[in-house]
């Protein structure tokens, strides 16, 4: 009986865990669907959304700005991370040095993100409300 | 100038005299104009000016399709020069239509490209973002073949 128990509660667990694991890596993404929207859905839909002269520049322009500034972001993250395997390769591993490497990685990770952010965040200011509108009901229609 | 002389000399004669006068002036009249028209030739003005109104004929009218082939031929240059100067012109400016759609369709191809490229999961993956995704190892036990794999009724019961 004692077995049996052990073996249901295995199971249960396997079975949560697969569940959990079965999840799309796209819902991960539904804090931001709908609310902030990437510059390949908006330049897809330019017609529709009758994107200014003046927007189309500034969403151009703000493209090359991130894509300068990733540029250097990834340049940063490679020496970061490849210190990082270095340490971590070693035997026995330096504890104190892999964390501050980690930090260190964590650090330039963030401003590639932040930089995202800020991207999307650019771009939306960029538009009106009534192409905000239009896009909102895009992406709820799944729209890439 | 006889007769003259002949009325001064016999006023009292009668017309016929004077007739006769009148006739020799006529006469004489007739003849200078005769005389003057055998030198002068007839007005060639009016032969060139019965000839306008002949079909066919004249010189406008021979050369009529002429000229009018030559002022289309005229006009077909002028506006094949003033097209071909004009494009030309603005080609050198770099201020044609043409020329301003182009760079502006590549640019808007590479603002497209760079958008798919920065809206892509890939270009904003960073190292960590499989830190604790790590996979389960792939299994390395040896397992028994299926042809020697011999197991009674009793023992898979078991």
């Amino acid at each position: 009986m004692k077995h049996a128990i052990t073996v249901a509660t295995l199971l249960v667990v396997v079975f949560s865990a697969t569940a959990g694991g079965a999840e799309p890596p796209g819902d991960k993404d539904e804090w931001i669907r709908g609310k902030l929207f990437g510059p390949e859905l908006i330049l897809k839909h330019q017609s529709k959304l009758k994107l200014t002269e003046k927007q189309r520049d500034a969403i151009g322009a703000e493209l090359k700005r991130v894509q300068a500034q990733a540029a250097e972001s990834d340049w940063q993250l490679l020496t970061e991370a490849s210190q990082l395997q270095e340490l971590i390769d070693q035997h026995p591993v330096d504890g104190k040095a892999v964390l501050s490497g980690v930090d260190r990685v964590f650090e330039a990770e963030n401003r590639k993100k932040r930089l995202y952010m800020e991207m999307l965040v650019n771009i939306k200011n960029a538009l009106t409300a009534e192409q905000v509108a239009y896009l909102k009901s895009v992406s709820a229609q799944g729209a890439p | 100038m006889s007769g003259h002389e002949n009325r001064s000399a016999q006023p009292g004669s009668g017309s016929d005299e004077l007739r006769g006068d009148d006739r020799d002036l006529a006469a004489a009249l007739r003849a200078a104009l005769a005389s003057r028209d055998r030198s002068v030739r007839s007005a060639r003005f009016a032969e060139l000016w019965s000839q306008v109104g002949r079909p066919g004929g004249g010189f406008a009218s021979r050369w009529r399709p002429a000229f009018a082939a030559g002022a289309l031929l005229v006009v077909l240059a002028g506006l094949t020069w003033t097209l071909t100067d004009r494009t030309g012109h603005r080609d050198a400016d770099g201020s044609t239509v043409a020329s301003r759609a182009q760079p502006a369709n590549e640019k808007a191809r590479a603002d497209l490209a760079l958008a798919r490229e920065l809206s892509s999961p890939d270009y904003w993956r960073v190292p960590t973002d499989e830190l604790l995704a790590f996979a389960a190892p792939p299994l390395s036990a040896d397992l028994p073949s299926a042809r020697g794999f011999d197991v009674s009724l009793e023992e898979s019961l078991l």
